[in-house]
């Protein structure tokens, strides 16, 4: 990498520990789209999987996670007491991974000038 | 978007992660045949940033939230199938390390949010570029259709998984899903023009599909 593709990189990772932090404290934690959708209390008139009482039939709902090993679930790395904390943690160590990861993938699929 | 266990059927699950499996492939060979020893870097820092953004849950409106997709930031920083690659490598971090988003579900997952966001940005994003004028206003105007189509789009195929599982009747689950996404999408393509717009002031030669440089260049 020459010198103007390291100065990108730095900048990139600045900026997303910038967002790391910011989302530690600020994220909103109410339900994204998706979730909205599944758990919407309005909506049980037209879902098939609740029953009249608004209760899930059986099999009907989300499962518990079948990969129970994670690193840090729920982006939370407990290794410290307070949360933002553990969020921040959790997301410098995912941008640290993303990064090394596909810097690595991209070294080995980039298009070799020899032939 | 995150699906988690348990949401789609077993024949949904199995047929989204056989679909995925192809594009991912597809996109391996295609990455490697056109990824450019400069935009090796950009690879690795879109991609650290589409999981940084997507950590940021903004409010909507209604107690729901929204975050970033970025299917349409990597097509258009990078190429459509490239786009395909950063969200698969992504959402499997996320995954494995973070439990976000089912291990059963990923290949759904990668399939609404690499392949059908990318691919969508990307061909909408193309298309606008032809007709409108070709400078910054035009091409940011074109990556903000091209990304809040991206997570509309994306949020219709997931309503359509939803329905093929058996979990909601067809129009209430593509009302649903694209109502709130609509709205979210809003936030995707400020995101994203934001982004282009800082890669446009400093390394435009670094936007694969901004016109402008390859001229300014040649």
């Amino acid at each position: 990498m020459n010198r103007k593709s390291v100065l990108f990189v730095v900048a990139g990772v600045a900026l997303c520990l910038a967002i790391v932090l910011a989302a530690s404290f600020w994220a909103s934690s109410a339900p994204d789209g998706l979730d909205r959708v599944l758990h919407d209390p309005e909506a049980r008139a037209w879902r098939p999987n609740l029953d009249e009482d608004g209760k899930a039939r059986e099999g009907a709902e989300e499962s518990e996670p079948v990969w129970d090993k994670p690193l840090a679930p729920d982006y939370k790395l407990e290794l410290v007491q307070d949360e933002p904390a553990q969020t921040a943690l959790a997301g410098i160590l995912g941008v640290a991974i993303t990064l090394s990861f596909t810097l690595l993938l991209g070294w080995f699929l980039r298009r070799r000038n020899a032939v | 978007m995150h699906i988690a266990d348990g949401v789609l059927s077993t024949p949904v699950a199995a047929a989204t992660a056989a679909v995925s499996v192809g594009f991912v492939a597809a996109a391996l060979w295609w990455t490697s045949r056109r990824l450019e020893e400069r935009q090796v870097p950009v690879l690795g820092t879109v991609s650290a940033f589409v999981f940084a953004a997507q950590m940021f849950n903004f409010p909507i409106v209604g107690g729901t939230s929204g975050h970033f997709m970025g299917g349409a930031l990597a097509a258009i920083v990078l190429g459509p199938l490239q786009s395909v690659l950063v969200l698969a490598v992504v959402l499997t971090i996320q995954c494995i390390a973070f439990q976000d988003g089912g291990i059963t579900a990923l290949g759904a997952n990668v399939m609404l949010m690499g392949v059908v966001g990318g691919l969508a940005a990307w061909l909408v994003f193309r298309g606008l570029k032809a007709v409108l004028p070709a400078n910054r206003a035009g091409l940011l105007a074109a990556a903000a259709v091209a990304s809040w189509t991206s997570i509309v789009v994306a949020s219709g195929v997931c309503a359509l998984l939803l329905w093929v599982s058996g979990r909601f009747p067809l129009m209430e689950s593509l009302a649903a899903m694209m109502g709130w996404h609509a709205l979210i999408g809003v936030g995707e393509a400020a995101i994203t023009c934001s982004v282009l717009s800082l890669m446009s002031a400093s390394r435009p030669d670094l936007i694969a599909q901004w016109p402008l440089v390859r001229e300014a260049r040649a």
